[in-house]
């Protein structure tokens, strides 16, 4: 039953590597997520960084239209998601953690120095933001390059 | 009596029964790069109906090469699929034959041919 010839041996060997194929380009929706979360998180801070001190009514409504708009568009992109590659998840996940680890540093570093408040200027607060974007902006590169 | 043993050096031995059928290694070899699939996206890139690949899933899944999580959103619900380590040591095993297989000088293939 198993006599398989060389030919019938790389036909399916053939069938592997492209099934392969299919989760991994199902990862898109990982990378758009990542670059949805990055731009995001950056046009949000963008929009703090221009008006750091209070702010206007108009960067209000506009920071919660972002916020919301990503927080949505996420979601949908989750739900849409039908294979999960193992690749695309251990990218998801290590992007993230820097993310977070980033975040968290640069908080409670300017907590504990009470270097970050509103008396500074609002670029720190971008330019963290910015550095805090590049873990997601690399996996969304990485999760696309293999295909 | 006098009994010896054979060695059984020919990679077609390391072949998986379960695995020789083309749906169901066409279905583990889509789960093997991924963490879970959704029922519909196997369908769909295997080019099977349902009831053939709910078929197919129940004989992976006796044999303790798949799982099946079904989840619900809201009253919607879905089946993913995953494969368990049995199953990846398994195709892992299976592949590896394969490739043995495909690397053959032709001896073998024209063996094959003599015998008809």
């Amino acid at each position: 039953m198993n006599d398989l010839t060389p030919q019938e041996a790389r036909a399916a060997l053939t069938d592997a590597g492209n099934q392969a194929a299919r989760v991994h380009r199902s990862d898109k929706q990982f990378r758009s997520i990542l670059l949805g979360l990055a731009a995001t998180y950056v046009a949000g801070a963008l929009l703090v960084g221009l008006y750091p001190q209070g702010g206007s009514r108009f960067a209000g409504i506009a920071l919660i239209v972002i916020l919301v708009g990503g927080f949505i568009g996420m979601l949908l992109l989750l739900l849409r998601i039908r294979a999960y590659s193992r690749r695309g998840i251990l990218w998801f996940t290590w992007s993230a953690a820097a993310f977070s680890f980033w975040n968290a540093a640069v908080i409670g570093v300017s907590e504990a120095t009470r270097w970050w408040g509103p008396h500074q200027p609002g670029t720190h607060f971008t330019v963290s933001a910015i550095i805090a974007a590049i873990p997601l902006v690399l996996a969304a590169w990485l999760v696309g390059r293999w295909r | 009596m006098v009994g010896w043993a054979v060695a059984l050096t020919h990679p077609r031995h390391a072949l998986d029964d379960l695995l020789s059928h083309p749906v169901r290694f066409s279905v583990v070899a889509l789960l093997a790069p991924a963490a879970q699939i959704e029922f519909s996206f196997v369908r769909d890139r295997v080019e099977v109906t349902d009831s053939m690949l709910s078929k197919q899933i129940s004989l992976l899944e006796q044999a303790g090469y798949l799982k099946v999580n079904k989840a619900f959103i809201g009253k919607r619900g879905r089946t993913w699929l995953s494969l368990t380590k049995t199953g990846r040591r398994v195709f892992e095993r299976h592949l590896a034959a394969l490739r043995e297989i495909a690397a053959g000088d032709g001896s073998y293939a024209a063996a094959q041919s003599k015998l008809g």
